[in-house]
């Protein structure tokens, strides 16, 4: 098992460069610089080829991409950056005096508590939903929970969020319109210092809203799957010599079934760690969502290439905690 | 199965309530610590204990965005411009009513002619403005002092160095340009080998005085002085601490607030300055900003009263103006920016005065402003809005909308070439504008009303901002470039010099118009250094006219308006220039907190 998990992360090494290397030339194969324009309008040349040259965009484009990845030094030019390799993100170019790492230290704690609230909400409702359906199949319990799955999955956030804002926090007046209750600097550089009203009471909608969605398909993806491993010849052998329905069920069943539904979390994982951006931007929460968004409108070349890179990071390591459960769920998975 | 699952769950709940039962007052502050040897800048959790007495008069508002810099070189959209009006004084100030320049730091300034026969201008400034820094962890605001100990004010070396630092290439200053009408600074900017800093165009004589000498005579000089690129900047700060000078518990400031908090992408607020020179007058104690993007739901925070004053989203706009409470807090102002289609001029068929005439002619700019902008927009027929230096009233110069003129004139042009209406059609114009759903709207309207008058169809794309910026330079070979396409411009300083002058004229602007130079661009280069200023503002309706009529080279279409309500507790200005004016504006606090 350790050499597997060994072997695996070396192989992110090229997937990490590869994703970055993309990431880096699509931005710049796309017309127009992050420094052609100020908000809405277009800079002359010489204002334009200045701030080029301050942020070396002037250099041919490999020497840009080592620059940002193993930094100036190594590469024997003059300049400030020290490379991704050393964590160093580089400067953003539209938020001027900040770095990319700044940025990221003050948005990712945010997107993270977010993202795993609503994950852990919609692992809480999602499988147990999922399994009480499954069990009482064609039954009202059944229709009630798989017509509750499909409307949640249906109602985009976009909807769904300024209604809870509505219903929520202008007419009842039960949580705050906006806003997120934790500020840095954050307990391990992530985690909020206070989980106290202030917290819980801003983070009730914004969960709800990004949980349901990911509740619904985990509800219909444990549904379904139950439903198929009950069918097996193992479960009737289980019945047959003479096991009580819930040691079935619990026991041999619904391990099995967990596979598919695990398989989904680790991407979900990765997508609601690193921050969503119509919840956040609704909600009015600082988080890493929007950065993915508008450093491309920006073109803020080391904003996008970071955060993806991150983003990527986060996911390789999220379906390897997957492949590693299999192992667990699956007596038949092993990784030799 | 059940009872553990509820089990879990009160498990859940009771930690939650217990949870929440010790959390404390905590502040967030920025602090400079000294770490084996080393000073750095650090953010800490500082347990503060609830001051007794009165809530100050505090002010909400939203900006938006994160301000992408608060470094007065380096600005370029109003989010920072908004907070530096408030953190620093200006050479000179626009009054927020009237936009006319007034004195600021500099109390007065004279204008005369050098031995080289250039213009100079000659501010003599007040020498009681303090350089302040605010302390998060003590929450004082003290006196910067210079090394030998005395208390430093602001001075005219200060706006030596900060116009200085605007200029310098390394700078990187985005607004640099504006500051081309000073001798030398085009050619410092632009990298001139044979100049050095030190020959650019401004000089403190002593503490108090600091002279311009222009590159050529500019009638308008007032109101770049207003501008934030050519503020004092506190140079020891700047070289202390780099790009990192602008952080709260590191900034020097010379305004009416000062910096206190500052969390990136989140929150940003201000507190009064009681160095300033002026405390007395300031009555808002604290401004708190949040920076919140969605229109609705800073609209829903400001109906929950946690905003004072707030931008209407366009699909409240209805509602806004039905409600007997809101339409009372509503306020329209004319923001000095105008949004027009351009012409691509030597393309055909757009390349006949009469096709552009008729495409002009034919849109209902009143109909637009009233059934898709909704906002009060005043409909353009010239370029510069009112309130700028030179600008004709809308709809005194230049041609509005006229149906059967704009049939006529396409009909003239048809005719002499022997097409017909399909034949046109067949040409493919094409219209285009950046991705928004704003500019989509407005962009079908006036589709629909060159199909109603017209009978022509024309094609409308549309490309992401940068991108679009990219197709429209006039380096774009002519069969890529669009027939017609949108744009907006906004005012960097009040004078008909920035507007025509600036964007259209054919030598000194981008010339996206493809236009040939001709007697407009003659007129608006004598136009900006003509000393009298009535025979400037007669010289600039000319040139509105040749542009507008005789060559019909773009369309205006609307002069721009904000749309905000404000709180009946609020008492604000609305400055169609510059940044908002915190200092002057005051907040009725018992009314306010009797509301929440």
């Amino acid at each position: 098992m350790a050499r597997y998990i060994f072997r695996r992360i070396l192989q992110f090494i090229p997937v990490l460069i590869a994703i970055s290397l993309f990431t880096f030339v699509l931005m710049q194969a796309i017309p127009g610089g992050p420094f052609d324009f100020a908000g809405d309008r277009s800079l002359p040349p010489t204002i334009v080829a200045n701030l080029e040259a301050k942020y070396h965009l002037d250099w041919p484009m490999w020497k840009q991409y080592l620059s940002y990845m193993i930094g100036d030094d190594i590469l024997g030019e003059e300049g400030g950056s020290r490379g991704v390799i050393r964590g160093d993100f580089g400067p953003s170019y539209h938020f001027r005096g900040q770095t990319v790492a700044d940025i990221i230290k003050i948005t990712l704690p945010v997107s993270a508590q977010l993202g795993f609230m609503s994950l852990l909400l919609a692992i809480i409702i999602g499988i147990p939903a999922g399994i009480i359906a499954a069990l009482n199949q064609n039954s009202w319990i059944d229709y009630t929970t798989t017509f509750g799955a499909v409307m949640f999955v249906s109602i985009p956030n976009m909807v769904l969020a300024p209604i809870l804002i509505w219903i929520f926090a202008l007419i009842l007046g039960w949580f705050p319109v906006a806003g997120w209750g934790a500020k840095p600097p954050y307990l391990l550089g992530f985690l909020p210092t206070a989980l106290n009203k202030e917290f819980f009471s801003h983070a009730i909608m914004p969960v709800f809203a990004l949980g349901t969605g990911s509740a619904a398909g985990i509800a219909r993806l444990t549904r379904a799957s139950l439903l198929q491993v009950i069918g097996e010849d193992y479960i009737r052998t289980a019945r047959a010599k003479g096991l009580r329905e819930r040691a079935v069920i619990v026991i041999h069943a619904l391990k099995n079934s967990l596979i598919p539904v695990v398989t989904i979390l680790g991407p979900a994982f990765a997508a609601l760690l690193t921050g969503t951006f119509i919840v956040e931007q609704i909600f009015g929460i600082n988080g890493m969502g929007k950065h993915f968004v508008t450093s491309v409108g920006n073109r803020d070349y080391q904003v996008i290439t970071s955060v993806t890179l991150l983003y990527a990071v986060v996911l390789v390591i999220a379906n390897l905690v997957v492949d590693i459960t299999y192992a667990w769920l699956d007596p038949r998975i092993r990784y030799d | 199965m059940r009872k553990r699952l509820l089990a879990l769950f009160s498990v859940l709940i009771v930690g939650a309530l217990v949870l929440s039962a010790c959390g404390g007052e905590t502040v967030v502050e920025t602090v400079i610590v000294e770490k084996e040897g080393e000073t750095i800048i650090e953010t800490v959790v500082v347990e503060k204990e609830a001051e007794a007495g009165e809530i100050p008069v505090t002010l909400n508002l939203n900006l938006g965005t994160e301000p992408p810099t608060l470094d007065p070189s380096l600005a370029t959209d109003t989010t920072s411009v908004d907070i530096q009006e408030n953190l620093f004084i200006g050479l000179t100030n626009f009054n927020p009513v009237t936009n006319e320049v007034e004195p600021y730091l500099a109390t007065s300034w004279d204008i005369a002619e050098n031995a080289d026969g250039e213009q100079t201008w000659t501010f003599h400034l007040r020498d009681d403005v303090p350089w302040v820094k605010y302390d998060p962890i003590s929450g004082e605001t003290t006196q910067e002092v210079d090394a030998d100990g005395n208390p430093r004010f602001v001075n005219a070396y200060d706006v030596e160095y900060g116009v200085k630092r605007t200029v310098d290439p390394a700078t990187g200053s985005d607004y640099a340009y504006v500051t081309y009408v000073i001798k030398n600074a085009a050619a410092i900017n632009g990298g001139d080998e044979e100049l050095t800093i030190d020959d650019l165009g401004v000089k403190a004589l002593d503490e108090t005085t600091v002279e311009f000498t222009l590159e050529y005579p500019a009638g308008y000089f007032d109101g770049i002085s207003t501008m934030w690129i050519v503020k004092p900047m506190p140079a020891w700060a700047i070289d202390e601490w780099g790009d990192k000078w602008t952080e709260a518990g590191l900034i020097v400031t010379s305004g009416p607030y000062v910096l206190e908090s500052w969390i990136h992408g989140g929150e940003l607020s201000l507190v009064k300055n009681p160095l300033w020179i002026a405390a007395d007058s300031v009555q808002i104690e604290r401004v708190d900003f949040v920076m919140i993007t969605e229109a609705s739901t800073s609209f829903a925070l400001y109906e929950n009263n946690e905003l004072d004053s707030t931008g209407v989203p366009l699909p409240e706009m209805d509602r806004v103006k039905a409600d007997p409470v809101l339409s009372e807090e509503l306020r329209i102002a004319p923001v000095p920016c105008t949004y027009y289609y351009g012409f691509t001029n030597s393309k055909p068929p757009l390349d006949d005065v009469r096709v552009r005439r008729a495409f002009s002619q034919a849109i209902d700019r009143q109909s637009l402003a009233d059934n898709v902008l909704k906002g009060g927009q005043i409909p353009a027929t010239s370029f510069a809005p009112p309130g700028i230096f030179g600008a004709p009233e809308p709809g005194t110069v230049g041609l509005g909308y006229d149906a059967a003129a704009a049939k006529a004139s396409l009909q003239e042009y048809l005719d002499e070439k022997g097409m017909t209406i399909d034949e046109f059609n067949a040409l493919d114009v094409v219209l285009m504008h950046n991705t928004s759903e704003g500019h989509a709207r407005i962009a079908a309207a006036i589709q629909q009303m060159w199909a109603d008058v017209l009978g022509v169809t024309v094609r409308v794309e549309n490309q992401e901002w940068a991108v679009y910026l990219d197709t429209l330079k006039n380096t774009t070979p002519l069969e890529d470039m669009p027939h017609i396409w949108r744009l907006g411009w906004c005012a960097d300083y009040p004078d008909e010099n920035n507007w025509v002058h600036e964007v259209f004229n054919a030598d000194a602007g981008a010339n996206r118009l493809r236009r040939e130079a001709g007697e407009f661009d003659a007129l608006t280069a004598a136009a900006g250094i003509e000393p009298d200023p009535a025979k400037r503002a007669e010289m600039y309706a000319e040139a509105e006219r040749l542009l507008t009529e005789v060559e019909t080279a773009y369309a205006p279409i609307y002069h721009y308006t904000s749309v905000n309500v404000s709180k009946p507790w609020l008492t604000r200005n609305f400055p169609a220039i510059g940044g908002i004016d915190i200092y002057n504006w005051t907040v009725d606090m018992d009314a306010k907190l009797a509301a929440q």
